[in-house]
């Protein structure tokens, strides 16, 4: 498919720029690590001294090769500010963020699908309209909004699970499913509801096709047609959707995070960008935008199988 | 927000267009009505209650985070003694004010960029590896990337926003103006000998100002969410101006205590929210009903 | 159009799913421990031996010898060769046994005790008090004492348990460099900055560090001190937020909450339901700084005039919650020398500041700004209510968060263009040791440009003063030029406050190295 391979071979590019901007970004900012490092008492001339023993003096043509191809190579390097390997620091994170972003897909696709089914399949308007504002609801909750009214619903008022932390699930199940209840939820529910219209909507375009009509006229039972024929066919945009969402998750969960006092990839991105440390700040912009482009392939890909009538280079001529 | 389903939605229905009625129409339906009263009401009262009020959003006091209803205050105060209600209505200032300046420029420029990268092949492969890069950057992301260049405060917010807003919005009117592009009436009218621009303008232009007009409630919520998600990371609007999202964060270390300081700016963000989110899909089912 | 109906087909009817789905949930929540109400492993229990302290600061490894923000450890793992007694604030010996100065005060002798040994079981001697002294002069270390430490002329050891420190003339507050100094291991230095390998002398065992989630300690069975510590295991909880660390103390989760944000230990400490450490003599000093090089700040009278706009005692009750002192001088005005009315020299007056405004030729014209570094929320309390001050009196004032790493840049580089708002950490309580450390009064190179010949021969007069009425003398010329030409200004004192379990007793704090744990033990 030589479509597929161009889209590749611009997304690499795409990543290449994308890490000339960021490496820029992050250097033309006021203040370097050896700012943070240095402390506030210290003197330019020792905050100089410190610059020059992290090599933070090289031209900067010369750092960005430096660390394009020590990332190409697999080395992501050293923190300048924790002194740590970032790899490191990212496995150490990344658990914390996977929790997060696993439950939240999960909460958005049990509730989305379940809120899409009962809406496309009732008979009775009253229940499409209950379900419909439900979902309106769901989608007027930005995730730090729901966030502070679960803290104040469950966690102070009904102390029932707790404000903030994390455990460790391989170790700890149930005390760091209590942790994830919350925020997770937070997370998905703006996905659940727009996924929960999405499926609804091609659900009942599909159940106008031929095909399905055909399926009932001959006798099918109605859920096996609906199990069957109905919602495999429909969930192609809701699918997209929910790659959409996962792909923004990565980075994006930063505010649920610092409110629900998680340590993740992004608390851990913000502050490598306030801190200014340069390696650990790029690697992570760069493995966010990454991970975005990526998903954006995916669902870009799904899209156009999904609807054929698109082409997918259309023009006038 | 960003919901791509829209698009083959888009083409069915364009085929089956009927001159004269356009989303707006749903402008009248119940949701419609609701959406708009909600959002007009929290507007208005942004601008009218403030004159009612007896302090500004400013005026500091000794009364440090006292309850609703004591002295006056009728949601309390916060813990340098400003009045919450005042300050919840500068906040809801702020924010339209934003809005009104990022949304629809944003809007715009990113419909046109996205139309003209479809019309044409080269341009259309740069504009989408532009809009990929800007998209890249989850909101929050790009937030404190901007506010790391320029110092942050409302013009970060505002440039982030419209760094936000453009590419959605340009992604959105390319592919509506290839799915377009591709079907038959277009190929029909080019044999006929319309010309380009003709085309464009009386088939392509309509459907794709059908998606923003529809698109423009939910771009509004999110550049309310942006600022408050940069406030709570400590980067949103500077003090001593009032902004939901800084509130509902600065509010949050004092949630056992003086829980309205963050639940009043809460309840208007879910509102107003809610209000957009209603407006937004009266206007798209409106779109997909014709 | 028609939809197929599902309302009436065999699939699991959406009653029975929501059944199954609650009891599901019932059981499991019944069957798990609630995180929210019980400890995991908190101080609940009698004559627990094991005690987790709760704080919002990660543990940084680089920190270590700069001994000033991480304050939870430090002291765990760590010993000095003195502390500061904090009732009676004279430095007293730690592994220091005694320590005496020859006649011109020009040579001190330490005597170090014999029977102290690192956590890998290697003895401490006289070559590693030199090495740590080394340490901290060092000049990527960024240590507070380095100022002091830098004043060394030469340093040896003089016997099997002993150092010889030299100097060029005498230095008043020299004994902070035995307190301030942390004695770390040369054996395993290499592996201290990346927290791989933390080795001390203190009564705790450095064990693993998830950093962001924990730090597991335990107890140093070759501690010099006999029969301490009582605890056998302590594990700092880092908290994302002071939300989450006041709801842990609540819930029993842990047995001390460290360094709180003052409205919440006073919030713990109402009707001594969690009582409150005292962390005196440390506390921070909060400040209005003043660029004396730029317009109008280099004029005496507006400077003046600010300084009479603030009110602190607002400051003190809103944004230290009321957890805190009023005052116009940075230091405690219990130092030899000081008096009482020195805390009042400036007091809230509008009027007077605008007829000082008046005399200095009028309110300026210009619109200049207030800054501090972004999401500290007391800064931002007290910038707040600044600016409203200094509007009132009729300055045109706007207030400005910088991202915090610029805003370190500036404050290094001293080019902040108007006036700032920052604190200073006072661990260590001689004055001769601030003016030689802390930036924004140090005589050279200082954050506010201050260059005046009288300063630094006031400065150098108490940094060299040997005798204790040379050093009263000397620290009443130093304030006196500080408070009256009013480029630090002071509004506040604020200790580091801390809360704790009523079963935990025993725990203390030194300056330097902060939270102490040996005597603490849990009833």
């Amino acid at each position: 498919m030589p479509y597929l391979v161009r889209r590749l071979i611009g997304a690499i590019a795409l990543l290449f720029v994308a890490s000339i901007v960021i490496f820029a970004l992050l250097h033309l900012a006021p203040g370097s690590p050896a700012t943070v490092l240095a402390g506030q008492d210290a003197s330019p001339a020792q905050v100089a001294a410190i610059a020059h023993a992290l090599h933070l003096d090289q031209a900067l043509p010369l750092q960005y090769w430096h660390w394009l191809t020590g990332v190409l190579g697999g080395h992501l390097g050293e923190s300048y500010v924790l002194k740590r390997p970032i790899g490191t620091l990212i496995a150490q994170r990344l658990g914390s963020t996977l929790q997060l972003m696993i439950a939240a897909t999960i909460v958005m696709s049990v509730l989305g699908v379940a809120l899409g089914v009962a809406s496309a399949s009732s008979r009775h308007r009253l229940v499409r309209e209950a379900v419909d504002a439900v979902s309106t609801v769901f989608l007027s909750a930005p995730p730090f909004v729901s966030a502070v009214i679960f803290v104040f619903v469950f966690a102070i008022t009904w102390k029932l699970l707790p404000a903030g932390g994390q455990a460790n699930f391989l170790s700890d199940p149930s005390f760091s499913i209590q942790y994830l209840a919350m925020p997770a939820v937070a997370v998905a529910l703006p996905g659940s509801a727009v996924i929960a219209r999405l499926l609804a909507t091609e659900m009942r375009r599909t159940s106008e096709q031929e095909f399905v009509r055909t399926a009932v006229a001959k006798g099918a039972r109605r859920s096996r047609v609906v199990l069957r024929h109905v919602l495999p066919n429909s969930l192609g945009p809701a699918a997209v959707e929910l790659g959409i969402r996962v792909g923004e998750m990565f980075a994006g969960a930063v505010v649920v995070e610092s409110l629900f006092a998680r340590s993740g990839i992004g608390s851990l991105l913000v502050t490598a960008v306030q801190d200014r440390d340069y390696l650990l700040a790029d690697d992570l912009l760069l493995l966010s935008v990454a991970f975005a482009i990526g998903m954006q392939l995916l669902t870009e890909l799904g899209m156009s199988r999904l609807d054929r009538r698109l082409t997918l280079e259309g023009s006038l001529s | 927000m960003s919901s791509l389903a829209l698009d083959p939605a888009v083409g069915r229905a364009a085929a089956r267009r009927r001159p004269g009625r356009g989303p707006l129409q749903g402008l009248r339906t119940p949701r419609g009505i609701a959406g708009l009263a909600i959002v007009s009401v929290v507007l208005v009262a942004g601008l009218i209650v403030p004159l009612l009020l007896r302090w500004g959003p400013l005026t500091q006091s000794g009364e440090t985070l006292v309850g609703a209803g004591v002295g006056g205050h009728l949601l309390g105060t916060d813990e340098v003694g400003r009045d919450i209600l005042a300050r919840v209505l500068q906040g809801i200032r702020i924010d339209a004010v934003l809005a009104v300046i990022c949304v629809p420029g944003a809007a715009l420029l990113g419909t046109a960029l996205g139309m003209l990268s479809a019309l044409s092949l080269r341009a259309g492969s740069v504009a989408q590896s532009v809009f990929n890069l800007l998209l890249g950057f989850p909101g929050v992301v790009m937030g404190i990337a901007v506010s790391i260049a320029i110092a942050p405060g409302e013009t970060a917010i505002a440039v982030a926003i419209v760094l936000v807003t453009i590419p959605t919005f340009g992604r959105q009117a390319r592919l509506t103006t290839m799915a377009e592009l591709s079907r038959e009436y277009v190929s029909a009218a080019t044999v006929l000998g319309r010309s380009r621009w003709a085309i464009v303008t009386e088939h392509i232009l309509p459907n794709v100002l059908d998606t923003v007009i529809v698109r423009l409630a939910p771009a509004v919520s999110a550049t309310i969410q942006i600022e408050g998600a940069l406030s709570v990371v400590g980067l949103g609007i500077q003090l001593p101006q009032a902004s939901l999202g800084g509130m509902i964060a600065a509010g949050s270390e004092y949630l056992s205590s003086s829980p309205l300081y963050s639940l009043a700016p809460l309840g208007v963000v879910f509102v107003l929210v809610l209000g957009l989110s209603l407006v937004g899909e009266a206007l798209n089912r409106a779109m997909l009903r014709r | 159009m028609t939809i197929i109906d599902l309302s009436e087909s065999s699939l699991i009817t959406r009653r029975s799913m929501l059944g199954a789905s609650a009891a599901a949930t019932a059981a499991f929540l019944a069957a798990c421990s609630s995180a929210a109400k019980s400890g995991s492993g908190g101080s609940g229990g009698s004559k627990s031996t094991s005690l987790i302290v709760g704080t919002t600061t990660d543990f940084d490894p680089p920190d270590i010898l700069r001994a000033g923000t991480n304050t939870t450890t430090l002291g765990l793992i760590f010993d000095s060769m003195a502390v500061l007694d904090p009732s009676t604030l004279q430095v007293q010996p730690s592994v220091a046994t005694s320590w005496s100065w020859n006649a011109d005060k020009t040579e001190l002798t330490v005597n170090l005790r014999s029977d102290v040994k690192y956590h890998t079981g290697r003895a401490f001697g006289p070559k590693d008090a030199i090495y740590s002294i080394k340490a901290v002069q060092g000049p990527t270390a960024g240590a507070q004492i380095a100022g002091v430490a830098s004043l060394i002329k030469s340093m040896s050891v003089s016997g099997p348990h002993q150092i010889k420190l030299t100097l060029d003339r005498p230095v008043g507050s020299f004994l902070d460099l035995l307190v301030m100094t942390p004695l770390v291991d040369s054996a395993t230095f290499k592996g201290l900055f990346s927290g791989k390998q933390v080795i001390g002398t203190g009564p705790f065992v450095f064990g693993t560090w998830t950093p962001g989630t924990s730090i597991t300690l335990s107890r140093n069975p070759h501690y010099w001190q006999s029969g301490l510590p009582h605890l056998n295991k302590v594990t700092v909880r880092i908290f994302g937020s002071e939300q989450a660390l006041v709801s842990a103390l609540r819930a029993n989760e842990i047995g001390l909450a460290w360094n709180l944000v003052p409205s919440d230990a006073t919030l713990l400490a109402k009707g001594n339901a969690y009582p409150s450490v005292t962390t005196a003599p440390l506390f921070s000093e909060w400040y209005v700084g003043a660029n004396v090089k730029s317009p109008p700040f280099n004029n005496l009278q507006v400077r003046q005039a600010v300084a009479y706009a603030l009110d602190r005692d607002r400051i003190v009750k809103q944004a230290f919650a009321g957890f805190g002192t009023a005052s116009a001088c940075p230091w405690p005005t219990t130092l030899a020398g000081l008096s009482g009315s020195d805390d009042t020299y400036y007091t809230y007056d509008p009027d007077k500041a605008k007829a000082l405004l008046k005399q200095g030729g009028g309110a300026p014209s210009q619109t200049f700004s207030v800054v501090i570094g972004a999401g500290n929320a007391i800064a931002e309390s007290i910038l707040d209510i600044v600016q409203f001050n200094l509007s009132a009196i009729g300055l045109k004032v706007k207030a400005q968060q910088v991202q915090n790493t610029a805003f370190q840049q500036q404050l290094q580089k001293a080019s902040i263009p108007g006036l700032w708002i920052n604190a200073v950490g006072q661990v260590d309580l001689s004055i001769g040791a601030v003016l030689l450390g802390n930036a924004p009064f140090k005589i050279t190179e200082n954050t506010s440009n201050v260059t005046d010949p009288h300063y630094v021969a006031l400065a150098k007069q108490l940094i060299y003063a040997s005798s204790s009425s040379e050093i009263a003398s000397a620290t009443r010329g130093v304030t006196d030029y500080i408070l009256q030409q009013a480029w630090h200004m002071t509004v506040g004192h604020v200790p580091t406050t801390a809360a704790a379990q009523p079963s935990l007793s025993g725990v203390t704090v030194n300056a330097g190295l902060s939270l102490q744990l040996a005597s603490a033990k849990l009833s």
